[in-house]
């Protein structure tokens, strides 16, 4: 007889979750198949499987609270859509809170105030993070600290009337990623991103001898900081936070064809001293063929969620295009027609290319 | 519960506060930069201050004149020319390439794509800057009253021009921006008197300017000048112990005015503030004082 064995201690929380998905359509497959093919386990080796699983998973619920059914998965999930916004609406309840009464307060309370408030909620992070399998109440107490932290920097900004520095995005990101890695908290590591995302790309502004905070004005000044992030999973293994790495990507990526895509609409805003027709040429071209090797690096490496923000933008840059160069003279009944039998023409491509990718896997 | 993450946490934002308030206090030790007393025309209250209840705070905006005017008869574009310092050599001063020569074909991209730069600034107040600009105001209202009466320019238009000298003269700041540099040092060598001169952090960027783009009727070739896009620090944080007394003058001051004034009518300053600028060029105020005004608060209509 096969007896079960108990969790070797190898799984962590999002393993524990996957196994539990691929458990919960093993048995949907196998009652599949045993309806179709009339398919008879021996009794023995069913009841075994069917003890060891069970085993499996009354200890993720135990140690990690995974979900085991969909109606728990569907919970969860609006459970991290209510984190989400009671995470923003009590940054900004806090925001409004110290705004509504700050005046009547002296300097050195208003600095204590600024101080106390994210450290106070680093302490109820901690207490909570300590407490809890899902991050749900982590997340939200997470933000909030994160909130507290910039309106800190910020109003002794004001305060004290200094002049403004992108050293505060360092510090403000520096900060939310600390607590996004020390929580596992995917919210901080966005905030984090975002905060060093402004501060690179100010710092590349200022090497360019503009004022920092005209860094938007270039859009060019994004993409180093775009490509650093796009490819920190691979410079920086994540073993220990596997949910991360895609953020990094995601993140990476948009600013990169987001600043590409401005800049082949916008020539007058980039850096190129060349009539600003050229540039937008240029910057079309590089465009396609960013998103056209971004779907084929997500594919090859499989990358989730990167094959589709390439297509969606090359989508994006060829639907403008052909905006730009039909839209005033061609019949619209006629542009709309020309796009859908394009969509025709790239989805029959794309079949191809999926039948190939299907023939080298079974291969 | 993990010490070591509480630990880290807590620290670094502790450790930012310190450099926050470090800066701060740095600022303020030592020799003053600047030390200068100002009116409300110069930092009236900021928008929305003891009206908006969402935002208790109290600042005043650090207001510099921005407008200029030229000889009478003469064209826009050219006045601004005439009238600037801040012309191609002094932006190269300042680290901008203006190698390339207006009438160059290129010249439009180039210049336009030039983007602002934070410089210093210095402003004299109610110097001989200040006086030139009351001079030119008076030979340019006293222009104009001649071409109405002469039958060449409207009622409207003299009365308009009228009313904005007057309030140029009576109620805007007289803080005006006289030089730009990248050494506050250096500036402050060439404009010593710190009671009369403020250094400051600014803004600035190159104008590419043409007959098309000013709607001048006058055709002239193109020329570049710099121009001021602001000052980095124009608000200054009221502390608690001077807001009571600017919520009472503010107070009293629309009390006494909202039933007589004339909704364009100027009203006098109502209080003074001694401004301190520190080793970083970042102020704070150190005193405010009411200033004593005429019984509705209220200056006289242009004449």
């Amino acid at each position: 007889m096969v007896t079960s064995k108990p969790l070797n201690g190898h799984y962590d929380r999002k393993a524990a979750q996957l196994r539990s998905n691929r458990i919960k359509a093993f048995r949907e497959e196998l009652h599949q198949l045993q309806q179709e093919l009339a398919l008879d386990l021996p009794t023995a080796q069913y009841q075994a499987i069917q003890a060891h699983h069970e085993a499996l998973l009354r200890e993720f619920e135990r140690q990690f609270d995974v979900d085991t059914t969909s109606h728990q998965q569907q919970m969860s999930l609006g459970m991290r859509i209510v984190s989400f916004l009671g995470a923003l609406a009590l940054a900004a309840g806090v925001v409004f809170l110290f705004y509504r009464f700050w005046g009547l307060l002296s300097v050195s309370q208003q600095v204590f105030v600024l101080i106390s408030t994210p450290i106070l909620a680093v302490i109820g992070l901690e207490f909570s993070r300590s407490r809890e399998k899902h991050p749900y109440f982590s997340s939200l107490i997470g933000l909030v600290a994160f909130a507290a932290f910039v309106l800190n920097l910020h109003v002794l900004g004001t305060i004290f009337n200094i002049t403004p520095s992108p050293n505060a995005f360092l510090v403000w990101g520096t900060f939310a990623l600390l607590l996004a890695y020390s929580y596992d908290l995917w919210l901080l590591q966005v905030c984090g991103i975002l905060s060093l995302l402004a501060f690179l790309s100010a710092t590349v502004g200022t090497w360019n001898g503009l004022y920092w905070l005209s860094f938007g004005f270039r859009p060019e000044n994004f993409l180093p900081a775009g490509f650093l992030f796009f490819f920190t999973p691979l410079l920086i293994p994540h073993h220990r936070h596997p949910d991360f790495p895609i953020y990094y990507r995601v993140f990476g990526l948009l600013t990169v064809l987001l600043a590409v895509l401005i800049l082949s609409h916008n020539g007058d805003v980039s850096y190129l001293r060349f009539p600003s027709e050229d540039v937008e040429i240029f910057y079309q071209f590089l465009g396609l063929g960013l998103a056209g090797l971004t779907i084929w690096i997500g594919i090859r490496w499989n990358w989730r969620v990167v094959p589709n923000l390439g297509g969606t933008f090359f989508v994006i840059d060829l639907y403008t295009k052909f905006f730009d160069w039909w839209w005033d003279w061609m019949p619209k009944y006629q542009f709309f027609f020309l796009l859908g039998l394009i969509s025709l023409v790239l989805l029959i491509v794309f079949q191809k290319f999926r039948g190939k990718f299907l023939k080298e896997s079974v291969a | 519960m993990s010490w070591k993450r509480l630990v880290v946490s807590i620290g670094l934002v502790l450790l930012a506060n310190a450099v926050v308030l470090g800066g701060a206090s740095l600022n303020r030790t030592g020799i003053p930069q600047t030390e200068i007393t100002l009116t409300e025309r110069e930092v009236p209250l900021d928008y929305g201050v003891f009206r908006d209840e969402e935002n208790t705070g109290v600042s005043l905006r650090l207001e510099w004149k921005k407008i200029t005017y030229g000889n009478p008869g003469q064209s826009y574009a050219l006045k601004w020319k005439k009238l600037s310092w801040f012309d191609r050599k002094k932006l190269e001063t300042i680290g901008y390439d203006c190698s390339v020569a207006p009438d160059d074909p290129q010249a439009s991209v180039y210049y336009k794509k030039m983007l602002p730069k934070e410089v210093f600034l210095v402003l004299e107040y109610e110097g001989h800057s200040w006086n030139t600009f009351l001079q030119k105001g008076e030979e340019k209202l006293a222009c104009k009253k001649k071409c109405f009466h002469e039958g060449g320019h409207p009622l409207k238009s003299f009365k308009w021009f009228q009313e904005e000298f007057h309030e140029q003269r009576t109620t805007a700041s007289r803080l005006i921006v006289i030089d730009v540099g990248q050494d506050p040092a250096s500036l402050r060598t060439r404009y010593p008197d710190a009671s009369q001169f403020l250094i400051v952090r600014g803004l600035v960027q190159p104008r590419y300017i043409t007959s098309e783009n000013t709607n001048s009727d006058e055709s002239f070739p193109p020329f570049v000048k710099g121009y001021v896009k602001e000052i980095l620090i124009n608000r200054i944080h009221v502390p608690r112990e001077f807001q009571e007394e600017l919520k009472k003058l503010y107070q009293a001051k629309h009390k006494k005015n909202d039933s007589k004034r004339n909704r364009y009518q100027p009203t006098e300053p109502t209080y003074e503030v001694s401004l301190t600028f520190g080793s970083r060029y970042e102020p704070w105020i150190t005193a405010l004082r009411p200033l004593t005004s005429s019984k509705d608060g209220l200056l006289p209509m242009s004449q």
